[in-house]
């Protein structure tokens, strides 16, 4: 029962692991196919709808879908800031297109009506909006009160996430959908488009349609043209999943290694247990054949109720989880994939468990001549441990020399033992490590590096000027403008689209800060690049990059990187904003600001922000830790109970079943030692004692297996979008040796009360 | 003084010198208690003895002991003599014992008005088809039991009420027990085998000095599996006298020996019985054995079926079977 129940727990999450990711990358392809996510997308500044035909000409371009992207500021009840919305055209026919919506609630809006809109699921959750409501917006300047006709959902938006956020902050943004003609007229756009996409043919194809779009959109602004792996949602859910399938490897490997030891100890136990039976089977004739098969069939009975446990156990979790998933990636169904691969490795690996489980004591039982198995086992060989080789045998009581040499006798299974205490140990600090690295990341990142209250970005680019009109708002403090363009980064074969932002210098508020938390010198020439970035573009400082900036003429640069430094989100490249003016021959003139701010005036300014027609989007500092902490410590409290629960059963189930195999080898002695004076606690101490000198030994291999393990769970999260150092506290580790300490305390405790019911007499009876 | 060159001449005789001494070590306490520091102080002290004789060491405690309660001994003092069993009041007092199991839907009846007494120094020899009752008697004489109904008295102390701690404070202090298939923990050379019980004893013999009396002195060191059945079987009856118990329970100490082995570990029990006065029962299928007792007492089906005394006991060397 006990074996069943661990191989159980080991089965059960391999399963739940992979089935969950199967049905995420189900769901989440299948969102994609059904509703046309394009293949590549360009956004311009503004382009006539015949540019829309001249792409569909492009060879490999089966169906174009040209529309207008803005962002607008969106005045909520909920928060005082004003939130981002992107508003993105939609056609006419819901089943036209690309990038289509799926409407959850409500309707697909009528152009010919009045001015309707769909909202995106998660924002209307945050904000509390609802089909017939209406939300405010500030549209080409004016402010617009916009009906909802619906709720929806798009394969573009699975996780919406601005581009350079650690997270979605689904209460600041969101995606507005607003009918196509309605948007012309609404952002001064009649018969022409700011945003196309397209879908292809064949993905071989890629390279060379997005040169041709560049070069057609060139002289209509286009900010280049970048296909789905670049897209910011479908990169992150990429790199999410990627993450998922690391940990849906290292977690369930741990607990079938950790079944693996006990299955192989039990099985073992058991068969050398049944020596004698097997003896007088033999002797009454039966060939080692069919002893053989008997326990093949038991093994096999054992081992498939374990894995049957598990792989249904693990379906079921695996749907729950799936819905946990589900609420952070929407798709408009989910789907639960049975991972039958993973329930054949499973089946695979409960085979090979259960072999050499039994395999090596069956074949010792067997080969053993039944006159000799049917005799009482004759003591067993033993030999002075390590300790009294080392002359320190005099120290010791004859308990704590049964303890250790016992222990040193029975060297597979106390080193099996020791493992998957360690394992526990490792699990724990595995589970907790993260909150340590988060910690972290908060304080460099946003207490550190960025000192600013607010970000404003506008949404062209405005003159100088505006910096001082900003330092006249109420409750603002300091200004520090920005100014981003995009760029395509290209060192050799390595091609990277994405913003360069010009810095004032040095800067105060947005700090670029090195490894030990130093301001990194931005020099008057050059880029300073992020870590991540310098991998994808296989660069180092000191190499040239071609910089292309993508403002509508076509202007390459190249540029000399003058620093490298670490950061934990998406690539960024910095410069001196009077090198970037010169670069791109252009006067002074701002893309944004960063502010810091007397939050006493907190309200007022965000009143006069949202009248500021050139705001498109305003984000605070302290609603993004906000909201890491609200969404990311909730998930790490749990992961770290999850853990804890992990390690518990792990701890307890080998701390159970060491005691449990102790107890039958042991019996015969602690039952002699009872009746010759001992009283229960100190017999109980003698088995219990090896059960401590394994835990106190698992906690000191357990706690670098804890710093490999975590190290190599941040490899492997380690995407584009999240950079994960490795922090681990001491507290960390403490709390690990303290939980392990604690859990063996308390089965040790059960394990005492199992002892204090044993009729120890009886024991010794049934012996003889 | 004539004695004591006497009972210095064998080592058996110096542990009931030792013993004596330590009798007289337990008068003197009474009689003046400020005399050692505490108890406490003195088990401790001896544990550290022990310790430096498993390294090959002299005892320093215990020598320098035994001369302070030499110095202490009052003379009028002399060794125990052995009173005819009879005289002397009973060690145990068994009266109207009973015992029944449950074995399944049946009531096993294991024993059915047993009345018994037994006295210090004798040598009990019971014997008994299998399911006679003989076991359940010893076991509950051993304080592994509790009677049904009926009355088991040890000197002043009604065992048959007694709680669990109670019977293994019994069994800790008063009783050694001996088993037909030893029971030597593993992984414990002999003379540790010795130590874990000595250990928690309260004024036991050292472990090697119990081993000089089963004549296993060189085998200190040697782990069971190094040792042959009578041997392990010897260190079997050192671990149980090295607390000096009264009382020694033999179940089928000789059943796994050949006979020659078997009359070695006799006699090594029968030595214990008349040189330190220990009251002995052995329990057996081998009625050969029953001309080695004081008593013989016979079992069948739950109840005494006869009661043998012996007039002169046959020495162990002189049986067959």
């Amino acid at each position: 029962m006990a074996i069943c129940a661990i191989l159980a727990c080991g089965i059960a999450i391999f399963v739940m692991a992979t089935s969950t990711l199967r049905s995420l990358e189900y769901s989440c392809e299948r969102f994609y196919e059904g509703y046309k996510l394009a293949d590549i997308f360009v956004h311009v500044r503004r382009a006539p709808n015949s540019l829309a035909k001249q792409i569909a000409q492009i060879p490999n371009v089966s169906e174009v879908h040209p529309r207008i992207v803005q962002g607008v500021l969106v005045d909520l009840q909920t928060i005082p800031e004003p939130a981002t919305a992107l508003v993105s055209s939609i056609p006419d026919d819901p089943a036209s297109g690309l990038n289509r919506v799926h409407i959850q609630q409500g309707y697909y809006p009528d152009p010919s009506g009045s001015l309707e809109v769909i909202v995106s699921e998660q924002f209307a959750k945050a904000n509390r909006l609802h089909p017939g409501g209406t939300l405010e917006a500030t549209i080409g300047g004016r402010k617009e009160r916009l009906r909802i006709a619906g709720i929806g959902m798009s394969p573009e938006f699975v996780y919406p996430v601005r581009a350079g956020e650690f997270m979605a902050d689904n209460r600041r943004f969101g995606i507005i959908w607003m009918p196509h003609r309605q948007a012309e007229a609404a952002f001064d756009m009649v018969g022409a488009f700011n945003d196309i996409s397209l879908k292809t043919n064949s993905p071989n194809s890629h390279s060379g349609i997005i040169a041709e779009v560049d070069r057609l959109t060139r002289r209509y602004g286009g900010q280049g043209a970048y296909d789905r792996s670049e897209q910011v949602s479908y990169r992150r859910l990429a790199d999410e999943l990627y993450q998922l399938r690391g940990m849906a490897i290292i977690m369930p490997l741990i607990f079938l290694l950790v079944a693996a030891f006990l299955v192989n100890m039990v099985l073992a136990r058991i068969v050398h247990r049944q020596q004698e039976q097997i003896a007088t089977l033999r002797a009454f004739g039966y060939t080692a054949r069919e002893i053989a098969w008997h326990y093949v069939k038991y093994v096999a009975v054992l081992m498939s109720c374990g894995t049957a446990l598990g792989v249904v156990v693990g379906m079921m979790v695996a749907v729950k989880q799936t819905e946990t998933y589900g609420e952070f990636f929407r798709f408009p169904r989910i789907t639960n994939v049975v991972a039958y691969d993973s329930i054949s490795i499973s089946l695979l690996v409960s085979a090979l468990v259960g072999f050499f489980g039994s395999a090596s004591a069956l074949l010792r039982a067997i080969r053993l001549p039944p006159a000799v198995a049917m005799r009482p086992e004759a003591p067993g060989v033993y030999r002075s441990s390590f300790l009294e080789k080392l002359g320190l045998g005099w120290l010791l009581s004859p308990v704590s020399l049964m303890i250790l040499r016992r222990l040193e006798r029975n060297k597979r299974s106390t080193l099996l033992s020791i493992l998957s205490m360690s394992l526990a140990v490792a699990i724990l600090v595995l589970g907790s490590f993260f909150e340590d690295t988060i910690d972290y990341i908060i304080h460099v990142q946003f207490e550190e590096a960025q000192r600013q209250d607010l970000t404003v970005a506008f949404a062209e680019r405005v003159s100088p000027e505006a910096k001082y009109e900003l330092q006249h708002m109420p409750g603002v403090q300091q200004v520090e403008p920005f100014r981003t363009v995009p760029v395509r980064l290209q060192h050799g074969a390595h091609v990277r689209l994405m913003s360069l932002m010009g810095l004032e210098n040095p800067p105060r508020l947005f700090r670029v800060l090195d490894e030990q938390h130093r301001d990194v010198e931005i020099p008057s020439q050059g880029l300073v690049i992020s870590q991540k970035l310098a991998e994808i573009l296989g660069v180092t400082e000191g190499d040239r990059l071609n910089v292309e900036f993508l403002t509508g003429e076509s202007q390459t640069r190249s540029v000399e990187i003058a620093a490298v430094f670490p950061n934990y989100t998406d690539p960024v490249a910095v410069i001196d904003r009077s090198a970037l003016h010169g670069l791109l021959g252009e006067g002074e003139c701002l893309s944004g600001v960063f502010l810091s701010i007397d939050t006493a005036f907190e309200a007022e300014l965000f009143d006069s922000l949202k009248a500021k027609p050139s705001v498109a989007s305003v984000s605070s500092k302290q609603a993004v830790i906000d909201g890491f902490n609200e969404t990311l410590a909730e998930s790490l409290r749990r992961m770290r109970t999850i853990n804890g629960i992990f390690a518990a059963i792990i701890a307890f189930g080998t701390f159970y079943n060491c005691a449990l195999i102790t107890l039958a080898e042991r019996s015969r002695d602690l039952a002699t030692l009872r009746i010759l004076g001992m009283t229960r606690g100190e017999v109980s101490r003698i088995l219990l004692g090896e059960l401590a000198v394994m835990t106190l030994v698992s906690i000191p291999i357990g706690l670098p297996l804890g710093y490999i393990l975590s190290d190599l769970t941040t490899t492997m999260m380690d995407t584009e979008s999240h950079r994960i150092p490795l922090v681990i506290e001491r507290g960390t580790f403490a709390y690990a040796s303290i939980f392990i300490i604690v859990a063996a305390a308390v089965s040790a405790a059960v394990v005492r009360t199992m002892m204090d019911r044993l009729d120890l007499l009886a024991v010794l009876k049934a012996k003889e | 003084m004539s004695a004591h060159v006497r009972i210095t001449k064998s080592v058996l005789d110096r542990t009931i010198l030792y013993r004596l001494y330590c009798d007289c070590a337990a008068i003197a306490h009474f009689a003046a208690p400020n005399s050692h520091a505490c108890p406490g102080t003195h088990i401790a002290l001896e544990r550290f003895d022990r310790r430096r004789s498993s390294m090959g060491l002299r005892p320093r405690y215990s020598q320098l002991h035994q001369l302070k309660v030499l110095r202490s001994m009052p003379q009028q003092i002399s060794p125990k003599v052995q009173s005819p069993p009879h005289k002397s009041p009973a060690v145990f007092s068994v009266k109207e014992l009973t015992k029944t199991y449950r074995m399944g839907s049946v009531d096993v009846h294991a024993l059915r008005g047993i009345d018994l007494d037994l006295y210090a120094g004798e040598f009990i020899v019971t014997l008994g088809p299998s399911g006679s009752g003989k076991s359940t008697l010893l076991n509950i004489l051993g304080g592994l039991d509790t009677p049904s109904t009926g009355l088991v008295k040890y000197h002043d102390h009604d065992l048959s009420h007694a709680d669990d701690d109670e019977l293994t404070r019994f069994r800790r202090e008063h009783v050694g027990f001996v088993f037909q298939f030893y029971n030597l923990v593993a992984g414990l050379t002999a003379r540790e085998n010795i130590t874990i019980v000595t250990d928690i004893a309260l004024n036991p013999f050292e472990a090697d000095t119990a081993l000089q009396i089963v004549d296993l002195e060189d085998r200190a060191n040697h782990y069971p599996a190094q040792l042959s059945g009578g041997e392990q079987q010897r260190v079997a009856i050192a671990r149980a006298i090295a607390k000096r118990p009264e009382i020694l329970l033999c179940d089928e100490p000789t059943g796994a020996l050949d006979i020659k082995t078997g009359i070695v570990v006799l006699e090594a029990i029968s030595r214990i019985n008349r040189e330190l006065g220990t009251l002995v029962v052995v329990i057996t299928h081998n009625s050969s054995i029953a001309g080695m007792g004081d008593r013989v007492i016979s079992l069948a089906d739950g109840q005494i079926s006869d009661i043998k005394v012996n007039a002169q006991r046959i020495p162990a060397k002189e049986l067959a079977w």
